[in-house]
């Protein structure tokens, strides 16, 4: 209810009962206006229950109102908002095109910095030598651990925290692998045929 | 600091504009800080995400500062700005329409920036117990989706009337519509409003004892 007297309604004469609820609710109406809608209200449970419904709603939306956070502030925003409206007075002046973009917040700038084609190429080439240095490729050989990785596990066997067993079979070799980890030698290798 | 919507230009105010006008960007700062929030909250429920809604804010403003010479006091200064601000989330939603993309941001819950400032806001006392602010949050998706359902215009009357307290007369030339319309529009959005929450939150809008307790 926090119309200024000046913009109060005070002519609801030809109104429907749709507006002269919204105008209640909203303290658009004045004084008079009030007192005569509310001698209705007494009388008339249906208008009174839409009243109520359409008060239910504004508390609703006040809960959510309060619950929002206030704008984040960037440290000398306005100065920056400042020059940004002379650059554009400038570049209109001079008939040239502005790059509007450039002076928008940082998550629109973030999201066209990485949207450039050549940015995005080079991303993918540092990612790729970043992955290949810390993982070098190498070929599986004889090496068990990467014979695992390519391998199925067909069983796990753990008799105690920190030792296990864990055989592979080799699709390529047609080898049963078994790896066994936990060892006071740092674990070992053995291999048999696949029987 | 907060003034009545339609209280008219005070003369610390005109002076303020004055100053703008001459290029005094602190000036200008201070007109900002007084309307700023409510800008933000307008144009988030508008467009449906906290980053566009801060790039349209400083979008305003930018446009503001640059139309000042043709602010001419007619109506108060928070009517014009609040006026400018709709403008441009208007364009914001048919740019995005015109690109194909989703017109109003629903994902806003699941945003980092929006649960950083919610943490903020929860730090200044204005989010209260967990249990409450669950469900506050569970509130405030009902109708975050509530509203992305409403038509743009719709919308914009029932933030400006609800959220930032304008008057119909104000909404009116915040939008620039006749006052009949704002009424309709406002009649309209309540309507949508109230069917689709009693679906969403049941047990909320329905009868009038809870809605009065409420408040």
């Amino acid at each position: 209810m926090n119309a200024d007297n000046e913009h109060l309604i005070d002519d609801i004469n030809g109104w429907s009962d749709e507006w002269l609820i919204q105008a209640y609710v909203d303290g658009q109406l004045d004084a008079s206006c009030v007192c005569r809608f509310e001698e209705r209200l007494t009388a008339d449970p249906g208008l009174a229950e839409e009243v109520g419904r359409q008060m239910a709603l504004k508390s609703l939306i006040q809960r959510d109102k309060l619950a929002m956070p206030p704008m984040p502030r960037i440290p000398r925003e306005v100065e920056r908002w400042c020059a940004l409206a002379e650059a554009v007075d400038v570049a209109e002046s001079e008939g040239t095109q502005f790059d509007s973009s450039a002076g928008r917040g940082f998550g629109n700038r973030f999201h066209s910095f990485w949207n450039q084609p050549l940015v995005q190429a080079a991303a993918l080439v540092v990612l790729v030598i970043g992955l290949v240095r810390l993982y070098p490729i190498q070929g599986v050989g004889d090496d068990p651990d990467a014979i695992a990785s390519t391998a199925e596990i067909l069983s796990l066997d753990l008799p105690q925290e920190g030792t296990g067993a864990y055989v592979y079979e080799q699709a390529e070799s047609n080898l049963t692998v078994v790896w066994v980890t936990g060892l006071s030698d740092g674990g070992g290798v053995g291999e048999e045929p696949e029987s | 600091m907060m003034r009545s919507p339609s209280e008219p230009i005070t003369y610390m105010e005109e002076d303020l504009i004055q100053r703008s006008r001459a290029g005094d960007s602190d000036a200008f700062a201070a007109l900002v800080e007084e309307h700023r929030d409510a800008m933000y909250h307008l144009a988030w429920r508008m467009v449906g995400s906290p980053e566009d809604a801060a790039d349209l804010v400083q979008e305003a403003f930018v446009r503001a500062y640059r139309s000042l010479d043709r602010f001419e006091g007619r109506s108060s200064f928070r009517t014009w700005v609040h006026r400018i601000t709709v403008h441009c989330c208007l364009n914001h939603l048919r740019r995005r329409k015109r690109k194909g993309e989703v017109a109003y941001q629903e994902e806003w819950m699941d945003n980092p920036g929006y649960q950083e400032r919610a943490g903020e806001a929860r730090l200044h006392g204005r989010i209260d117990r967990p249990d409450q602010a669950a469900d506050r949050s569970d509130l405030t998706a009902a109708i975050e989706g509530a509203l992305g359902e409403l038509s743009p215009d719709h919308r914009a009357a029932f933030l400006l009337r609800e959220y930032n307290g304008l008057s119909y007369k104000e909404i009116a030339e915040a939008t620039g519509v006749s006052m009949g319309t704002v009424m309709s529009r406002l009649h309209y959005a309540r309507k949508a409003l109230q069917e689709i929450l009693m679906e969403r939150i049941p047990g909320h809008t329905r009868g009038r004892e809870r809605g009065v307790e409420s408040q």
